[in-house]
């Protein structure tokens, strides 16, 4: 029992810190990682110090870095909406949220988000024993998929640029021709970010501060967020009145359920294939679906929770790191691989989880409502000027002038569909490109 | 407004044209495997002799990267097939995993074989006899294996004898003959040579 209570307080704490954390635009879960390794021994030091000592206190350390991993994806949703400055995990989900926040729902966004995250903590925790038996069980289901993704990613892609509905050239030309354009349009934006994500690992990038540098922080900052604020300075956008009050028919049941289980689903396959990232898992899952503004978020949201979640079990059936905050919390607690049943201490994690993301939900909500409110008071114009010099200096300080050049390029390959009247998510080229190359050699029999 | 257009797309364009130059211009340096952790965030190219390759589910390789001097972990995102004892030169990213520098490089494309190992079978007296001819080289060797105390030992018929460390091969009970490729190193602590075991073959006993 005092051990429950522990990890309930752990919960609390991580929630919290990572609540706040998650609210820094473009700070990425994995920097944090980094810099709470480093700080490890204060926290122990600190856990032990409140008389949390019925477990031992590496245990506890990783459970605290499980929980502010966890926290942080919850609220890394508020900044994306309401400021348009995005971490790598959140970027997509900039356009749904800052579109809702234009039309006098960003609270809702926000809300849903929050929603869709905790019951993706559920589900994923539900699903780890499945998923263990996914994996670890008949070798064809797992081989199978694995051995398909780069068409199935293919195919993806291709639909994306198919399904483009809005029409493109003067009205003057006629309907079959304009859509025909639109489709042409598209195929070449993606095929142009997907260059450009090929290029993004090539760059000496340097980082001023002792975490290494992420290429994705300046090309989904100026793709995404900072494409967003230019885009919302240029049109001399301004915040609509923000409705507060969330209503069960803002979005139906029969949308919601598939949209969480697509972000499920491809957080839970993000976590297993090396060389992919859960951003990668947000431009499948963006492709995957086309709901809503609503489900859309909802998809985004549950896919970097579910991945957190997801990333965890995989370093227990497989002992294989697949993020930042895992790498930190095998290094302060030693796993023992999962054969049969659920060992004790995955399940004090899954307590962990739970109680984390019910908290982070509430923390989400509460701040969502009172920033809501708060950004109506300030010259959005002056508020957007200001996030995108915020944005130039963190991707200056953490990828120097090569990460300066990448965030320039994406700012101006993000407003092109904007300006082109085609949908942004063409622009998910920056990470199926390099995904697409990763899986081509096995599947086309190149090696 | 197409004007505007125009100059967007003809920035994109001419911005990533640029970011291919500059990924084309900058080339990794060259950083000896001692020096990586001056290096750590960023893509450096180094070299040295394959140890301990293992492939993962996945198709995760970890393998050691060692000069002689240094020894240090790498990590392919891809399956690569390597053999212990090739001196390879790989282009990596430099990370630091719990204060220890680590490689971690995308696939086959980032690794060359400069030089495969010859496989010479190198007697344990002769290892013994010029002990510093053969440091930090990969030898094929034979012997059998002996506890003393709780240090585990190969022990050639002539009474020549090396203390072993048992790198990836599966442990042999005592007095198993064993043809072993391994990494002869110098342990300056214990001013002593080793042999780190890399690959075990159990032998016929004698008649």
């Amino acid at each position: 029992m005092t051990v429950f209570l522990d990890l309930l307080l752990i919960a609390l704490l991580g929630a919290l810190l990572g609540c706040a954390t998650g609210l820094l635009p473009s700070l990425h879960v994995n920097t944090l990682a980094v810099l709470l390794l480093a700080a490890a021994p204060l926290l122990g030091a600190v856990l032990v110090g409140m008389g949390l000592v019925s477990a031992p206190a590496g245990l506890l350390v990783a459970a605290f870095v499980l929980a502010i991993s966890i926290a942080h994806t919850f609220v890394n949703i508020i900044p994306a909406t309401y400021l348009g400055a995005p971490d790598e995990t959140s970027a997509l989900a900039v356009l749904p949220g800052h579109q809702m926040l234009l039309r006098g729902t960003g609270f809702r966004a926000v809300h849903l988000s929050a929603l869709a995250s905790q019951a993706a903590v559920l589900a994923s925790v539900a699903l780890a024993v499945p998923f263990q038996w996914w994996l670890a069980g008949p070798p064809s289901v797992w081989e199978s998929v694995r051995a398909n993704l780069f068409w199935f990613v293919l195919a993806l892609a291709l639909l994306l640029v198919a399904l483009e509905p809005n029409p493109v050239g003067p009205a003057s030309w006629p309907k079959t021709t304009r859509q025909a354009a639109s489709k042409a349009v598209a195929l070449g934006l993606l095929a142009l970010t997907a260059l450009y994500g090929l290029l993004l690992d090539e760059l000496p990038y340097r980082s001023l501060v002792p975490v290494p540098p992420s290429p994705l922080l300046p090309a989904l900052g100026g793709l995404f967020g900072g494409a967003t604020i230019l885009t919302s300075l240029v049109d001399n956008a301004k915040i609509p009145h923000q409705f507060l009050r969330v209503r069960h028919r803002d979005i139906r049941l029969s949308g919601a359920v598939p949209a969480l289980a697509a972000g499920v689903a491809a957080g839970a396959t993000m976590s297993v294939l090396p060389g992919l990232t859960n951003a990668s898992a947000t431009a499948l899952a963006a492709t995957l679906r086309r709901g809503t503004n609503e489900e859309t978020v909802v998809t985004l949201s549950a896919v970097n929770t579910a991945n957190a979640v997801f990333n965890l079990v995989v370093l227990y059936l497989f002992g294989r790191t697949r993020s930042g905050a895992v790498v930190a919390m095998k290094d302060l607690w030693p796993v023992d691989p999962w054969f049969g049943t659920v060992p004790a201490d995955l399940l004090a994690f899954g307590v962990v989880a739970i109680a984390t993301g019910l908290l982070s939900m509430l923390i989400t909500i509460g701040i969502g409502r009172y920033a809501v409110r708060s950004i109506q008071r300030v010259p959005y114009r002056a508020l957007s000027w200001a996030v995108l010099a915020y944005m130039i200096a963190t991707v200056c300080v953490f990828t120097g002038a090569a990460g300066l050049l990448v965030f320039a390029v994406g700012l101006a390959l993000g407003a092109l569909p904007v300006r082109l009247g085609i949908r942004r998510v063409a622009l998910t080229g920056v990470l199926l490109g390099p995904v697409l190359v990763y899986l081509a050699p096995a599947a086309l029999g190149l090696r | 407004m197409a004007s505007g257009l125009a100059l967007l797309a003809l920035a994109s364009i001419a911005g990533i044209a640029l970011l291919g130059a500059l990924a084309t211009a900058v080339e990794p340096p060259e950083v000896p495997l001692s020096e990586l952790q001056a290096h750590v965030g960023t893509t450096v190219r180094t070299q040295g002799r394959v140890l301990e390759p293992r492939v993962y589910d996945g198709g995760f390789t970890r393998f050691l990267l060692s000069d002689g001097n240094r020894t240090v972990p790498a990590t392919s995102r891809e399956e690569i097939t390597l053999t212990p004892g090739d001196t390879v030169a790989v282009k990596a990213r430099a990370l630091e995993n719990a204060h220890r520098v680590e490689l971690e490089l995308d696939g086959p494309a980032n690794l060359h074989l400069i030089q495969p190992w010859r496989e010479d079978h190198v007697p344990l007296r002769r290892l013994l006899e010029t002990p510093w001819s053969y440091r930090a080289s990969f030898v094929r060797t034979s012997g059998s294996l002996q506890t003393i105390g709780h240090a585990p030992w190969l022990e050639a018929e002539d009474g020549s004898r090396v203390h072993v460390i048992r790198g990836t091969a599966p442990p042999e009970p005592d007095g198993t003959r064993l043809l072993v490729d391994a990494e002869f190193l110098y342990e300056a602590a214990t001013a002593s040579f080793r042999l780190r075991i890399d690959r075990a073959e159990p032998l016929p006993d004698r008649p």
